[in-house]
């Protein structure tokens, strides 16, 4: 019997192994790439594949761009004039442009979720208004597509942006319930990368936009990153700015009398990060009252990006209100949207200004 | 078995014959003052011979009394030689063994039977600190190859009379001395009697090392691996005994082996008793790292770069990438390849002079590796983890078979079917350890707290006896 299992043993890894079997330098390494309009064909691609040269060691990034009437046409064209294998492997973002969006990226998900080696944890983005040469082209020879995706985290931490992934981006836009965004980067004047708005889904097709402050409050209420901040405009006196230590935000939707009822409930913590004007100290009364001023602000600019964002679905009502209430959810399928546009949200808010960094005085005041 | 002859001239002529054309046998007449004809018979050589002559010839030559008929032997060994320990032999085989183990024998005119008597002489090696087995806290005493020596070493760390010695020849050209060493009442008679028995099977013409011996009692025939443990250091045998279990000394040979065998022994030290615990764990819990590294670096390293390239941070593979380019060889060629070199320049290593040796490994590790990489024949990163690899494979010299087998075969597993080949590999591995036994024991052994992965300090351990075989008398 082991004699039997000894003369298998070579066929059965030789007939059954080597299944992905590729060398590191047969492949080219792709760190980012951009999907747009075609001009001759249904799509173009533009690729950022990181060359490395032994001789100095250092990482140098090439563009390639090239069209196809599918994305998988696109990539073997591509494949077809490197030598190499494309390998999306260390993919770090995936730029789709913003005119290519509007008109549904279905297609091009189903392409990505299919792929074996396409890394589902790749940072996918808008481009406003630039093609691929544009976004992945670096004077200082820095492979772009790592700059955007340490910028994304950064964003992330910072609660500007929040950094979506692939995958989550994909459940989000093929799953019933919730409507889903992307992160939109555009060029400013100086040639500078912007990441500051959202761009808005509905099924996979953009379908508006959210400035930065809307960004800030969605970020929020979804509890999205780590230290965002705030500026507090006070009623006869100088702004302070507030930075977020800890917050936890509940939001609870049901169905009453045949309305949405949606209960906001959001604790946080705040530390006092900026004093400007002739706030000369933060005393105990005025921390009070500086508290008060910020949950008005706070509760007054929410209760305006809730009512604002009812065209959208973003904070996930409807996927609540169907994993509460299962058996509504053919009657939600049709009726949800109108319902939506009547609902009425209740915000409670539960806020703290739990420091005042280093000193509780202003530089220069006694 | 021949018997010996009253007649002193034909059991000469007779051991002549036997020993024709062997001239360090040496044939001495001797006749006592008053005419009693004897004869001693040794091997130049094995003997001591001030203690020949002192004690065996000049009594007899000196002897001036009448001896008896019929109380010859007990005359001489009572009254006129001087010896320590003198044996009747009964038999040729009797004569033969003494004679060619350093004893002199001494046949009389009208007698039958012989005195052997104990002139072993020969040279052996002074004690000294074996080189496999280095610490830098604890006795520096290693076994040497006189049996009588080694037992010398146990027994003068184990005072009682408890300690057994059991002394019986292997080999049936050789006649080598083994001794079966064990603390009765702490050993597993179980133990000790299938030992015994193992070595009766013993069927062999010679035996020059313990290995011999080893490769036949094992339990598992063929195993890539020890099921017997193996040390140099007496210290080491006597913590085994009193662990309940039992030592198998073999003349000529300064190994001792130990039964039965834990997997985990390959990963202790003796200085691990003798060296603060946390330390001690620490270094443990450092071998058993080393040894995962030493069968894993490779295999894994090949793995994640042909099949699992993904599973890399994107900078490491962009690195191994840029060391790859215009590397002729494919990455599980290049792996074999750089693997045997590796194995080449150590056995190499080991057989040159120790001069010569610094300069081969200066030659062979750093001026070979870096120009083989500068002239694009291997990538760096692969000579950095078969460095590893083969580095870790040398902090445990007893696991070399084991090491370099698992490896081996993890390395083959790996190039075929990437993680999972190599996963397979280890749980077959895993599979084979937990179902070997050491005479009758399974070599996974019992996984305690007290002293497997770390060593607790010596207060909070339970009395050592207790770990096999018997209880220990309190």
């Amino acid at each position: 019997m082991r004699i039997k299992i000894l003369f298998l043993l070579p066929f059965l890894l030789i007939l059954s192994g080597c299944y992905d079997y590729r060398e590191t330098d047969s492949m080219a390494i792709v760190s980012g790439l951009h999907v747009t309009k075609g001009t001759e064909q249904r799509y173009k691609l533009t690729f950022e594949i990181v060359g490395t040269k032994a001789d100095d060691r250092s990482m140098k990034a090439k563009i390639t761009g090239m069209e196809g009437d599918t994305v998988a046409q696109a990539i073997d064209n591509a494949t077809a004039v490197s030598g190499k294998k494309l390998y999306f492997g260390h993919a770090q973002v995936l730029a789709i442009d913003s005119e290519l969006a509007k008109e549904g990226i279905g297609d091009i998900l189903d392409y990505f979720s299919r792929q074996n080696d396409m890394r589902l944890t790749m940072n996918v983005i808008i481009s406003e208004g630039m093609s691929g040469e544009e976004l992945f082209k670096s004077e200082e020879g820095d492979i772009r597509s790592f700059v955007l995706a340490d910028m994304l985290k950064a964003n992330e931490e910072r609660a500007i942006t929040p950094n979506i992934e692939l995958y989550s981006f994909i459940a989000d836009s093929f799953e019933r319930g919730k409507d889903s965004c992307l992160p939109i980067v555009n060029m400013e004047e100086n040639g500078n990368i912007n990441l500051s708005s959202l761009a808005v889904f509905k099924k996979a097709q953009l379908v508006g936009n959210l400035n930065e402050d809307d960004t800030k409050y969605l970020m929020l209420l979804e509890n999205i990153g780590e230290r965002g901040g705030f500026i507090l405009e006070r009623e006869g006196g100088s702004p302070v700015s507030f930075e977020i230590r800890s917050r936890k935000a509940d939001i609870k939707p049901r169905l009453e009398n045949g309305k949405i009822l949606c209960d906001i409930d959001l604790k946080a913590q705040f530390g006092v990060l900026e004093l400007t004007g002739d706030d000369s100290v933060i005393v105990r009364h005025k921390l009070e009252e500086m508290e008060n001023e910020l949950g008005k602000y706070v509760s007054y600019e929410l209760g305006q990006f809730v009512d604002n964002l009812k065209q959208t679905d973003l904070l996930g009502i409807e996927r609540q209100l169907i994993r509460h209430n299962p058996q509504l959810e053919d009657f939600l399928a049709e009726s949800f949207p109108k319902l939506y546009e009547e609902a009425r949200f209740n915000i409670s808010l539960d806020l703290d200004i739990i420091d005042s960094g280093r000193t509780l005085r202003k530089l220069g005041k006694s | 078995m021949e018997k010996i002859s009253k007649n002193l001239d034909e059991n000469i002529k007779y051991l002549k014959d036997i020993f024709k054309n062997d001239s360090t046998f040496i044939v001495r007449p001797l006749e006592t003052k008053r005419g009693q004809r004897c004869c001693a018979f040794f091997c130049d050589g094995m003997v001591s011979t001030p203690v020949v002559n002192d004690s065996v010839i000049k009594p007899i030559t000196l002897w001036d009394e009448k001896i008896e008929i019929g109380s010859e032997l007990a005359d001489l060994k009572t009254k006129i030689l001087h010896a320590n320990d003198i044996k009747i032999g009964k038999t040729m085989e009797d004569i033969f063994g003494g004679v060619l183990y350093g004893d002199t024998v001494v046949l009389t005119e009208g007698t039958d039977m012989a005195l052997v008597i104990n002139t072993k002489g020969f040279t052996i090696r002074s004690i000294s600190e074996p080189g496999s087995e280095k610490i830098v806290t604890g006795p520096k005493e290693g076994f040497t190859e006189g049996i009588m020596q080694c037992t010398t070493l146990i027994r003068r760390r184990l005072r009682t009379e408890k300690l057994k010695f059991t002394f019986m020849p292997l080999g049936t050209v050789s006649k080598t001395t083994c001794c079966v060493c064990y603390i009765d009442g702490i050993a597993d008679e179980n133990v000790v009697n299938e030992l015994k028995k193992r070595l009766k099977k013993v069927d062999i013409d010679g035996i020059l090392n313990s290995n011999y011996i080893e490769e036949m009692i094992t339990d598992r025939k063929g195993a890539p691996m020890d099921l017997v443990g193996k040390t140099e250091r007496p210290d080491v045998v006597v913590a085994r005994l009193l662990e309940g279990r039992v030592a198998l000394i073999v003349d000529g040979t300064p190994v001792v082996l130990t039964m039965p065998y834990i997997f985990m022994e390959q990963f202790q030290s003796p200085e691990d008793y003798y060296a603060n615990p946390f330390f001690s764990s620490f270094s443990r819990l450092i071998r058993i790292m080393g040894f995962f590294v030493a069968i894993s670096a490779l295999p894994v390293y090949m793995s994640l770069i042909t099949y699992h390239p993904e599973m890399l941070p994107s900078p490491l593979l962009f690195s191994i990438s840029a060391a790859r380019d215009n590397v002729p060889l494919p990455t599980v060629l290049e792996a074999f390849a750089l693997l045997i070199s590796f194995d080449i320049l150590r056995e190499a290593g080991k057989r040159t002079p120790d001069v010569i040796g610094q300069t081969m490994s200066i030659v062979g590790a750093l001026i070979l590796g870096q120009a083989a990489v500068e002239a694009r024949f291997v990538s760096a990163p692969m000579i950095i983890v078969v460095a590893v690899s083969g580095i870790t494979g040398l902090m445990l010299p007893n696991m070399r078979a084991l090491i370099t087998f698992t490896r081996l075969t993890l390395m083959i597993l790996a190039s075929f079917m990437g993680l999972y080949g190599y996963i397979f590999g280890l749980l077959w591995l895993f599979a084979y350890i937990a179902s070997t036994d050491s005479f009758g024991v399974p070599i996974i052994g019992k996984i305690s707290g007290e002293d497997s992965f770390i060593r607790v300090s010596w207060s909070r351990m339970k009395r050592s006896g207790r770990f096999l075989g018997g209880e220990n008398e309190d």
